[in-house]
Formats: structure tokens, C-alpha cells, sequence
């Protein structure tokens, strides 16, 4: 990935989804009222009931299965080969 | 070596919960989540070659995590037809007040958006990922981005009775006191 590496950016400072400028229609073949703006009050909800789900999961603490998996994969990493068999010989 | 591998061991942990929730609203189901991250985590320790240290490792990790996903839900794509049919038998009850909303039905409607609309949703809307960055995790254009998060806006809006599809203008009681719409609370910084 390029660009730096931001901090985590303060999510309570973001805009809620829905309340910035009307939503362009990307498809301007469909009915005329698909580009319309959809309600300011229910997208403001909607953008935080994603925050809400996401930060369900988001704040629960790390399952150990993952702290047993990253020891596991380090320590393999650290952990010098084993000298092989034959001496002198090409791998 | 192990001074490098401990730093980014470190990175990797911290970056856990941001994968599990990322994974579970890919996902839709805890346990399915939880082994998409282990693989993602084993896929991206055995390919820390290819992740530029200082860049976007968060963004790096989600990349790695989709394209699991992706590549296990073509094989399992019958399932979520499935789970279709079932919301649409739900869908005939009138729709919910705002902030009685259940959250189960916030999360079973998300679970009906199609995975690159709910991911685009999801990226933007809660992870905290700017347009550029959820553009290069889903290897496409901002322009795809921003449509996709349109379009899964609308149809979530559908979804939950709070809009129907051919009328964006809400019925007038649900214009109710901002009180009913519970004010998220502060949220941890991970």
C-alpha cells in the first residue's frame, strides 16, 4: 500500500454517512426519483447503527486463539532450522 | 530479527478487533469471522514481504481479508440465497420507529446488501477508512466506492422498512424528537 501511515483516524469527528450532498445516481436510466436525497434524519440513524455494530465486535477483547496463533507463528519464525542431515550437502 | 518480529507482532494484535469486526460484517456469522481472521493473520505473516513497513497496515490486512472472503464465498454463495428468502418473508410486517429498531434487524438487513455494498458501507460508514484507502482495499475506483455506498444506503433504507422503493419521502411520524434516536455513546479508540 502506498500514502503514510495515518493514525487511526478519530471516528467521532467523521460526518455521518447521509448528511453530506446529494447522492449521485450512478445509473441515470432508472426512475426519475432514484436521485433524489434520501432522508437526512434516517441516514444520520443508519450511519450509526453501523458504528454501533461494528464497534460491537470492535471493542470485545482479543480471543486468545489469535494471541496462541501469533506467539505460535513467531516463535516458528525465531526458531533457527534444524542443521540438515547430510554435511556439506545442498539443501 | 526478533526485535522486527515483535513489533509487528505487536501491529498484527492490535489490529485484531478492526479485523474481527471487518471479517464479521463480511461474514455475517461470529464463528466464520473468527477463522477468517486466523487465516488472513497466517496469510499475512507469511507474506510480510510484500507489506511496505509505515504504510497503511490496517488497510494491508482488510485487502488480505476480502480476498479470503471473496474466494470462500463463491463456493458458498448458496447459503446466502437462502438467508433471502427469509428476510423477504419478514419484510411484510410494517416497518420499525426509528430507535426501536432492533439491532438484530440492522444486522440481518446489512447481511442482505450484496457483499461489495455492504463492504464499501461498512469501510466508509464505520472503519474509519477514507475513500482513497476503501478504493485500494477493494482494488477499484473512488467513483465505485462512493456509488456502492449509495447504493447500499438506499436499499438498507429499504431493507428496514424506512424507506419504500419508490417513495424517498418517509412517512411523517417517523420524523419523530431526535430523542428517540439514541445518541451513540464515546466509542474506544483501537
Amino acid at each position: 500500500m502506498q500514502g503514510d501511515d495515518k493514525p487511526e483516524r478519530d471516528r467521532s469527528k467523521m460526518t455521518p454517512i447521509g448528511t453530506s450532498s446529494a447522492a449521485v445516481d450512478p445509473n441515470p436510466g432508472l426512475s426519475q426519483k432514484s436521485t433524489l436525497p434520501l432522508d437526512t434524519q434516517i441516514q444520520a440513524h443508519i450511519g450509526r447503527r453501523l458504528i454501533a455494530v461494528y464497534d460491537e465486535i470492535l471493542q470485545q477483547p482479543v480471543p486468545d486463539r489469535f494471541r496462541l496463533l501469533l506467539d505460535e507463528l513467531d516463535q516458528k519464525t525465531t526458531t533457527p532450522d534444524p542443521a540438515p542431515a547430510k554435511s556439506g550437502g545442498g539443501r | 530479527m526478533s526485535a522486527a518480529n515483535t513489533s509487528l507482532k505487536d501491529e498484527l494484535l492490535a489490529a485484531i478487533p478492526a479485523l474481527r469486526a471487518f471479517a464479521m460484517s463480511l461474514s455475517g456469522k461470529p464463528d466464520r469471522a473468527d477463522d477468517l481472521v486466523q487465516e488472513t493473520v497466517m496469510k499475512a505473516w507469511a507474506n510480510l514481504s510484500s507489506y511496505t513497513v509505515g504504510t497503511n497496515l490496517r488497510a494491508w490486512l482488510f485487502a488480505i481479508l476480502r480476498n479470503i472472503f471473496y474466494s470462500q464465498y463463491r463456493k458458498r454463495k448458496r447459503e446466502v440465497e437462502d438467508a433471502d428468502g427469509h428476510m423477504a418473508a419478514r419484510l411484510a410486517s410494517p416497518p420499525e420507529q426509528l430507535g426501536h429498531m432492533d439491532f438484530e434487524d440492522f444486522r440481518r438487513a446489512l447481511q442482505q446488501l450484496p457483499p461489495d455494498q455492504r463492504e464499501a458501507l461498512i469501510l466508509i460508514g464505520a472503519s474509519g477508512l477514507s475513500y482513497d484507502e476503501a478504493a485500494e482495499v477493494c482494488g477499484c475506483a473512488v467513483g465505485t466506492i462512493k456509488s456502492r455506498v449509495n447504493r447500499a444506503r438506499r436499499r438498507l433504507a429499504e431493507l428496514l422498512g424506512l424507506a419504500a422503493a419508490d417513495d424517498f419521502m418517509p412517512d411523517p411520524q417517523w420524523r419523530g424528537s431526535p430523542g428517540h434516536m439514541k445518541a451513540h455513546g464515546s466509542r474506544n479508540q483501537s
